[in-house]
């Protein structure tokens, strides 16, 4: 996976973009309205910023269901299918590996661990766990880019 | 991102949790122990909830400044600014 760390620039940019088209100076918004369109832009930035990773389709798709507007997505995320929860079996063998160190009782608490993660990173349920943790690495990343982005307008605005 | 192909090494996956390691900030890393995945997981599910409850707490701030934001002030002035660009 690609692990460059793109420039907070960027995300700044594209967040703002996102504000813009979002209409976010408009008075007439209740604070409700406004944060939502905040947040929006602010998810939006974080997966075109990151349009091959796992998490940013699923995001996106996320996104598209909950807006159902078709000016939300870009084209290039505009046909993702969510896939199914089953995780294909050609995987489940590099799973088995995986866990095959941890005693009886760990294993359990990874599990049900992991199922906690799933739910956190966007697309989690239907990845295998090294996708997984791979995935999660880059989330974070954006994650916490996202955040620092917006420290800055707050800290620019107050 | 290239998708994974083939069987994960225990040393690729070892990589994986050391470098999950490293991206949790120094008050979080110290719960974690050294070989405690377990542990690493609850942090990394603890931190990723904190991150999200930190992009919700800033919307609603931004959100609040620009409400409550003069239009002649310098800080209007900053927003048009960025936006425009």
């Amino acid at each position: 996976m690609q692990n460059t760390i793109p420039s907070k620039q960027v995300l700044l940019k594209t967040f703002l973009t996102g504000l813009r088209r979002r209409n976010i100076t408009n008075k007439g918004m209740t604070l409700l309205e406004r944060k939502r369109a905040i947040k929006l832009s602010a998810d939006l930035a974080m997966a075109s910023v990151r349009k091959e990773a796992k998490w940013s389709n699923a995001l996106m798709a996320d996104l598209s269901r909950k807006f159902q507007r078709k000016t939300v997505l870009p084209s290039k995320h505009r046909h993702v299918v969510i896939k199914g929860n089953k995780v294909s079996t050609h995987k489940r063998g590099a799973r088995r590996r995986c866990a095959a160190k941890a005693t009886a009782i760990a294993k359990c608490i990874i599990r049900k661990r992991e199922q906690v993660l799933r739910r956190l990173v966007p697309g989690g349920k239907c990845m295998d766990e090294c996708t997984l943790l791979d995935e999660t690495l880059d989330y974070l990343q954006l994650l916490k880019a996202q955040v620092d982005v917006m420290r800055l307008l707050v800290k620019a605005l107050e | 991102m290239s998708s994974r192909r083939g069987r994960i090494t225990d040393e690729e996956m070892n990589e994986l949790i050391s470098k999950l390691q490293l991206l949790l900030p120094e008050s979080r890393r110290r719960n974690v122990g050294r070989a405690s995945a377990g542990k690493l997981l609850k942090e990394t599910c603890s931190y990723i909830k904190s991150l999200h409850r930190e992009v919700d707490d800033l919307s609603d701030r931004l959100s609040q400044l620009m409400a409550t934001m003069d239009d002649n002030s310098p800080q209007a002035d900053i927003i048009r600014s960025l936006l425009r660009s």
